[in-house]
This record gives C-alpha cells, structure tokens and sequence, in this order.
C-alpha cells in the first residue's frame, strides 16, 4: 500500500485497537500486523506521536519482573476515532464506487 | 536478557549517540520491551531482528527526528545543514532520496546564500568601525570637530551594515523553516513520520531588539554627521579632486647641491626625467590635492620628498588611490648623474629616464617604466603579480635580470607592470 495512504489509517487503526482495551507494545504491534503490513519500526513514532497529541496515556504494570507500558486510549483519542471514522466512511464509499466501476451519467 | 537482546539494544544505542538523553532512553525502552514480549511469545531473536529492521534504520530515524525538532527550535546555518543531512540518511529509498534534493535543493542555496550575505554585512560593518577607529586616531587633536564627524559616519554606517545583516539573517531563517518543513515531509512520505503538531516557539523579540538598537544608533549617527561639518568637507574633498583644482608648487637646487634622490609618495604618478630647460638647476614639481600634503628638504646632499596624507577620511584615500592624477616631478638638466636615486610609491606609477649609479623603484600596485637609456644597466626587477616588458615584448614569469656594468637598477611592484626601453 502507498506509504501516504498508510500513514493515513496508522493512527486510526491504533486508537480503533486502544477503545477495545489497554495494550502493550508488542502485543500492540501484533494486532496491527494482523491486519495491515507495516514496518515494525513505523508503530513506535506513531505512539510517541499520538501521547504527544494527548490522544493516548501510559503507565507501567510489573509482568514477571519486569515493567510493560501499556498504552491507554483517552477522551481526546476517542474524539479523534469518531472523527476519523467518520472520514474513512465517506471514503469508503467513494472506495467502493472506485472498484465497482463509477458508472456513467 | 540475552546476548543479542543485549547487543541489538547496544547498536540502538551507539546509533542514536548525540541524540537527547532523553529520546534514547525511552526508544531504547519501548524496544527492550518489545524484545522481551516476542521473545516470551516464543519467536526466536534472528526472528525478531528481521522483523525490527536494520538497527541503522531506527537510529537514522531517530537521529533525523531530533535533528529536525532541534533545527525548528532554533534555525540556523549550521542545524538547518546538520537536519538536511540526517534527514537524507534517514531516507530509506533513492527515490526518496533523489525527490528530497530536488525538493530543498532551491531553497537550501537560497538560505544558506542569505546567511552568507548576512555574515558579509556584519563583518563589512567591523571593517567599516575599525577603518573609522583608525582614521579617528591619526587626526590631529585640535579637529575635533572632524573626529565627532568620522565618528558619527562610522556610527551611522557600522548600524546600517548590521541593520542589513539582521534583515538577511531573519529572512534566512524563514526559508530555513521552510526548508525544514519540506525535510518533514520528505521523511513523513517515506516512514510515517511524526507530524509536526505546534508551530515551534518563533523568538522575534531578540531580532526586533537589535533592529531598534540599530535603527538607534543609526539615527544618532546621522545627528553626529551633520552638525560636524562633514558633509562639507567630504563635498570640498570631491570637488578638489578635479585637476583643475591641484596646487601646483616647485622648488629648484642647484646640482652641486644634490648627490642622491629619494622619493616616497602614497598616490601621486612620479616622473624623473631629463629636461632641456631646466637651465642648470634640479626642478622638483608636486601637484598638491586636498587630501596629501609634501614637501622635498635636503640634508647631506640628499634630496627626499615625502607624501603623506592629510587622512582625515581614510576611505577618502582609498578614493585618491584609483585617480592618481597628481603627481612628482623631478627634472634634471642633461649630463647630470645622481649617485642614488630611490623610488618607494604605495600605488602611483613611477616613470624613470634618468641616469644613476644606483637605482631602486619599488611600488605596491602603480606600473613602472624604465628607460636606461645609452648607460649600460645591471637590472633587477621583480613583479609578482604583475608584467614585465623588456623593449615592447613581454616576459613570461615574475622577474627579469639583464646586466652590464656602469650602474644598477632594482625595480619592483607586486601586481604592477614593468617596462624596460
């Protein structure tokens, strides 16, 4: 997929993932694999980004001896979500008219 | 922690070297976790090592983001060159690459073009103060008016000069942000980069502090210049520079009196020559500006004439420098041979046809001509920088000797022409 295009739904597909629950890192990056090929180095400044953007908070729990950061979504970040679905269904449906074939007047 | 866990967060580390302590610490823990998690997920580290990436890469990253937060911070020259180059080896692929140069590459010479001409105008304003320093410390003590004039000048143009450095440096510095903010983009489009959320903090109230401090001292200037009269005199200057305006003096001695000949001018084209109507005596000429002062004395039997100059206005002399339309004139009934004549001029021309047992021109940039006439000559001349011509026809390098015995002459000027008849 184009990098721009990419880029564009990153940030939606993590806080759409963050509304379920709190995540950690990895798991984080394993559930965005599973759904669209990205470099595993791109999620990390998209986090960064979004507690930046006070989309997101953190904090630490013990996991066998060590600490995990889990990522939280927040009131901003679910504002965001809802603002940001509601661009991706317009553009679904202009996606879908792009593949079925835009018909003639 | 593992061998390679270890080594893979050591490369992070020795990678992101000169980065904030900061920025390390929290990539190198968001990875440490990541590792630990996959590893406890049952994948294997030459797994995890693929799936990460080049170590490089992340710290390339890394690297370019903080260089580009730093340069919109505080653009300058020297970030907006350091952003520029981690930015391109932040870069992934040629493509992105090869669009990142065409893209800053305009604005890029542009910038950097302007801190240059900025950097031009604040030392053009430190040459102009000093110049200024040093006329005002060889005025004589009693213009005082002159020195409160040069002053002034030097005042109003040092402020002037930095007023148009600060214009430069500001404007360099727009085309810096956006020059950054085609690096961003370039970096964004390739690895999904951080979006710059806030415009940084813009600190203009410096700026319009030295603006004003220069528009100040500039008007002060200005009210210096007037009163002192300067504009007059620098009027007065001009005006005598016509030739019409030159005093003319002579003086005559006889030629028992005179043995040796020495000449030291600033400015003026000096000319020793043999002339018919000189009934007998040694005449010496001097066509006298506004801006130098001379006057021949003779003791022991050796005549020496000294230009020196008022030097009021230094830049002034910088001026007369290029007219060279005064000059000394020393004329010698025919027969006469002096013992030693000696020739030191700063940048007139020196035209010489006298006979001389000894004979030694030197100038800094004035052209030289030399006419040795029947006398046979030893000649040694030197002209770094300049041209020598032997009887029309030009030598190839900086020096000439030529000898014979009866007399010597030693000519030089550093990027002046020589000519030998």
């Amino acid at each position: 997929m184009d990098p721009q295009m990419k880029k564009g739904v990153l940030d939606a597909l993590v806080l759409a993932i963050l509304k379920d629950g709190d995540t950690y890192g990895y798991q984080l990056s394993e559930r965005v694999s599973g759904i669209m090929v990205v470099a595993e180095t791109a999620l990390y400044p998209v986090l960064r980004r979004l507690e930046a953007q006070e989309m997101l908070s953190t904090y630490s729990e013990e996991h066998s001896g060590r600490l995990r950061k889990y990522y939280r979504i927040t009131k901003k970040g679910r504002e965001k979500l809802s603002e940001y679905i509601g661009e991706l269904t317009e553009l679904e449906r202009i996606i879908r008219t792009i593949i079925k074939g835009v018909e003639k007047p | 922690m593992t061998d390679t866990e270890k080594g893979i967060l050591a490369s992070i580390r020795a990678e992101c070297a000169g980065l904030p302590e900061e920025s390390i610490r929290q990539t190198l823990e968001f990875y440490e976790e990541y590792i630990a998690d996959a590893l406890e997920a049952g994948h294997s580290e030459e797994e995890i090592l693929e799936r990460l990436g080049s170590v490089k890469e992340i710290a390339a990253q890394a690297r370019a983001e903080a260089a580009l937060t730093g340069a919109e911070q505080s653009p300058g020259p020297f970030r907006m060159i350091g952003a520029g180059r981690q930015v391109f080896r932040g870069l992934a692929g040629s493509a992105a690459k090869f669009s990142l140069i065409l893209g800053a590459s305009i604005p890029y010479t542009l910038a950097l073009g302007l801190y240059l001409c900025a950097v031009a105008a604040f030392v053009g304003a430190l040459v102009m103060a000093a110049l200024m320093g040093y006329g005002i410390s060889t005025m004589p003590n009693a213009d005082i008016m002159a020195k409160i004039g040069t002053a002034a000048a030097g005042l109003f143009l040092t402020a002037f000069l930095c007023g148009i450095g600060l214009g430069l440096w500001s404007a360099a510095k727009g085309i810096t942000r956006v020059t950054l903010r085609v690096l961003r983009r370039g970096l964004r489009r390739d690895r999904l980069m951080d979006r710059q959320t806030e415009n940084p903090p813009q600190r203009t109230g410096m700026l319009k502090a030295a603006f004003l401090i220069c528009a100040v001292a500039a008007l002060i200037g200005i009210g210096g210049i007037l009163p002192s009269g300067l504009p007059v005199k620098l009027f007065s200057i001009w005006n005598s520079m016509k030739p019409g305006n030159l005093d003319t003096r002579t003086w005559s001695y006889s030629t028992a009196e005179i043995r040796e000949i020495e000449i030291a001018a600033m400015n003026s084209e000096i000319v020793l020559e043999t002339a018919a109507g000189s009934q007998g005596a040694i005449r010496v000429t001097y066509e006298e500006p506004e801006w130098l002062t001379g006057a021949p004395a003779v003791e022991n039997k050796k005549l020496s004439f000294r230009e020196i100059s008022s030097g009021t206005i230094p830049f002034m002399d910088f001026i007369a420098r290029h007219e060279g339309m005064t000059s000394v004139r020393i004329e010698v009934p025919s027969g006469y041979r002096a013992k030693s004549i000696t020739v030191n001029s700063q940048s007139g021309d020196v035209s010489a046809a006298l006979p001389a047992d000894i004979i030694r021109i030197e100038t800094t940039s004035g052209d030289i001509r030399f006419e040795a006439g029947k006398t046979p000559y030893r000649i040694r001349v030197s002209a770094p920088r300049g041209r020598i011509l032997v009887n029309g026809k030009t030598l190839e390098g900086g020096s000439y000797e030529a000898g014979a015995a009866g007399g010597a002459a030693e000519l030089t000027t550093y990027d002046g022409t020589i000519e030998i008849q």
